[in-house]
This record gives C-alpha cells, sequence and structure tokens, in this order.
C-alpha cells in the first residue's frame, strides 16, 4: 500500500480543497488516463483498490501509470470518546485530488480495453471521474 | 503545410481582469510576439478558432494573422487548456518568416505493429512522442513516422532511425524512441505479507527528538487537564 517512508511531522492540519488542479491535470506519461471530476481525500487502501481492478482488467498488456501519492496523514479520534484531549491517532494516507487531476495512466493497451480498465478503476473511487486521452492541438 | 487564415483584435484591457472579460465575451486572450517586435497583446474568436482549427492535422499550426489591417504569418507557439473543460485559455503566437528556418517540436507517430507484440505478447513502450527538428515553416511534417515493426522483445527503435526530409532533427542521435519490454508479470502477495503491510501504518518521523518532546507535552497536557477536572469537582461540591 502506498504510504510516504519517512516524514518530517505524524499529524497534519486538514487544509482546503477548493480550485481545480493546475498541475498534474494532462496525459502526461501513457495515451489513456483517468480525471478525478470532485474534489475529495482519496485513500492509499481506495488507490490500491483501483490499481488491483485496472491491472486485473488489462492482464499482461499494457503499462499503467499512478499520478497521485498518499502523503498526507489523517487521524481520527477513538469511538466513544469526549471532545477535547488533543488531536486523534494517526489513521491512514490519503492524497488530495481536486478536479482536473489525472489519477491514472495506461499505455500499451487499445482505447476500448483502457475505457473498461479505468471503469473498474474508478469504481473503487470515492469520486466522480472521466476517461481521458493525449491530447493535441487540432484534429485527428 | 497550410498556412490557416485568423482574424484577431488588438486587446487593450490586459492582465488577469483584461483576458477574463474577453473569455467571457466569446474570444481567447493571446499574444503574438518574436521577429524583434514588441509583443502586442490581441484577441481571437474562441468559435473561429475552433473550426478553423479542426481541419488542421499535426501539432505546429501555421496562421495568417490579421490584426486590424495589418497580416502577420505566426506559428502557434503555444496553447493553455482549462484542466476540467479543456476549453482554450490564453494562445501564443510566434511572428515567423516562411523563408527562414525555425525550430519545432514535431509528434512522433509509430507505423506498424512489432514482431515482440505480435508474437512474444510485449509492450510497446513509448519514450519519446515528439522530436525537436530545425526546418523551414513551410516543411514542418505533422508527424514524424518512425517503422516499428521490425522490433523484437527487448529491442529498440532510436532517433537515429528517423528519416525525414527537409528537415533537421536536434534531439539527440542515440535517445530512445520506442522499446518493446517484456509482459510485465502480475505478483499476487500472499495474504500474510498484504496484513503485514496494512500493519505498518506509521512511518519513520525524521526529527527523532521531536516525538520525545510530543510525548512529554502530551502527558503534560493531561496532567493539566487532569488538575481542572478536579478543580471543577471540588467546585461542584
Amino acid at each position: 500500500m502506498l504510504m510516504p517512508k519517512r516524514v518530517k511531522y505524524r499529524k497534519q492540519m486538514r487544509g482546503r480543497m477548493c480550485g481545480k488542479a493546475y498541475r498534474g491535470s494532462s496525459v502526461a506519461f501513457g495515451e489513456y488516463g483517468l480525471m478525478a471530476l470532485e474534489p475529495a481525500w482519496v485513500t492509499n487502501r481506495q488507490i490500491e483498490a483501483a490499481r488491483v481492478a485496472i491491472t486485473r482488467s488489462i492482464k499482461r498488456g499494457g503499462k499503467m501509470w499512478i499520478r497521485i501519492f498518499p502523503d498526507k496523514p489523517y487521524t481520527k479520534k477513538p469511538a466513544e470518546t469526549r471532545m477535547g484531549k488533543g488531536k486523534g491517532a494517526p489513521e491512514g494516507w490519503v492524497a488530495v485530488v481536486k478536479p482536473g487531476r489525472v489519477l491514472f495512466e495506461l499505455e500499451g493497451v487499445t482505447r476500448k480495453f483502457a475505457q473498461d480498465a479505468m471503469a473498474l478503476g474508478a469504481s473503487k473511487l470515492p469520486i466522480r471521474t472521466r476517461f481521458v486521452e493525449r491530447h493535441q492541438l487540432g484534429g485527428e | 503545410m497550410a498556412v490557416i487564415p485568423l482574424n484577431a483584435a488588438r486587446r487593450e484591457s490586459l492582465g488577469k481582469g483584461g483576458a477574463r472579460k474577453s473569455r467571457a465575451a466569446g474570444m481567447i486572450p493571446a499574444v503574438l510576439y518574436g521577429h524583434g517586435e514588441d509583443p502586442v497583446a490581441v484577441s481571437v474568436g474562441a468559435r473561429e478558432f475552433d473550426v478553423a482549427l479542426r481541419q488542421h492535422r499535426g501539432g505546429n499550426p501555421i496562421v495568417n494573422l490579421a490584426v486590424s489591417g495589418q497580416e502577420y504569418t505566426a506559428l502557434i507557439r503555444d496553447v493553455q487548456y482549462d484542466p476540467l473543460t479543456h476549453h482554450v485559455l490564453h494562445l501564443d503566437f510566434q511572428h515567423i518568416s516562411l523563408t527562414e528556418t525555425i525550430e519545432v517540436r514535431v509528434p512522433v507517430r509509430l507505423v506498424g505493429l512489432p514482431i515482440g507484440v505480435k508474437d512474444g505478447g510485449g509492450i510497446l513502450e513509448t519514450i519519446l512522442r515528439d522530436l525537436e527538428v530545425r526546418c523551414l515553416p513551410t516543411a514542418i511534417p505533422p508527424s514524424i513516422d518512425v517503422d516499428v515493426s521490425h522490433l523484437g522483445i527487448g529491442d529498440s527503435v532510436h532517433v537515429r532511425d528517423a528519416k525525414v526530409p527537409d528537415v533537421t532533427i536536434l534531439t539527440d542521435g542515440d535517445a530512445t524512441v520506442a522499446t518493446v519490454v517484456p509482459p510485465t508479470v502480475m505478483e499476487e502477495k500472499a495474504p500474510e505479507e498484504a496484513v503485514a503491510e496494512a500493519a505498518a501504518t506509521e512511518p519513520e518521523v525524521i526529527a527523532k527528538g521531536k516525538k520525545e518532546e510530543e510525548g512529554e507535552a502530551a502527558e503534560g497536557a493531561e496532567k493539566k487537564a487532569g488538575d481542572k477536572d478536579a478543580a471543577k469537582e471540588k467546585g461542584k461540591k
């Protein structure tokens, strides 16, 4: 499962997720991609589930890239605890995803295969997504 | 290569606000520069641009830009898109001369199905998707075709293998354009391994001394809170 090897601080502030993803918003490595249409915290478990779904779908053909990394720890207070007494314990890791962010990329498979694989991967994610292709100016 | 005629208007309101106003009016803010002239802020009709570019094939469209009675031959050097809607946000027009050589990036098109993919089940991996070339604007090819049909597993095709007439390729000749890699074998992890990995949710904290301090601070906070609770209870009594 994806997570940082070393961190400077165990806990982080929650932050905001307003605006669009201007970085990482184009298909850069492969031919096809899966783009986020909503802001969300995507956990490392969700990323892993989507990865497994996509790689199983494309079987042996094709190459895949994961364009997000869960580098933000999120915390949770234990059940039946009163409020206060400090921040909860680290519970897991999330990637902060903004609309427009390319989450996964694929290469070496046909468009139809890539579309089906991305649809399976998208079903494991907590957000609406869109299948995108490498873009070039003009027609074609 | 065909030169696309395009109308543009000088843009008086500059900056973020001016650009937004012209977008709201159905125009695309743009800049025209090059050839030792001062840059000119212009705007192009979004619909007109879309229709004009629809017929274009390849990556380096050349336009004949008519700006308030004056005509400029320009290359579309850069296009900025909205990440979500993919509408064009801004254009860069570079004023060029059709008789002077320019440097542009031309997309690579891989031709044929490699033997390694067809028979060996390998994966064709594209390393370079465009090449830097120097040529006359009229000789810019829409794409550089590279034949990959002879590639077996582990073979690659390099920049020096691409032959294009009237064009000097500037990208390093030894650079790999595409390669056929062996098929990847999916590793299914044993359940024990997966459980062990899931358990290790805490990465190493870089500042080691910090952890102890944090622990002490937490203890201190607890003590303080405990004292407060005791005081409250006393007050109630």
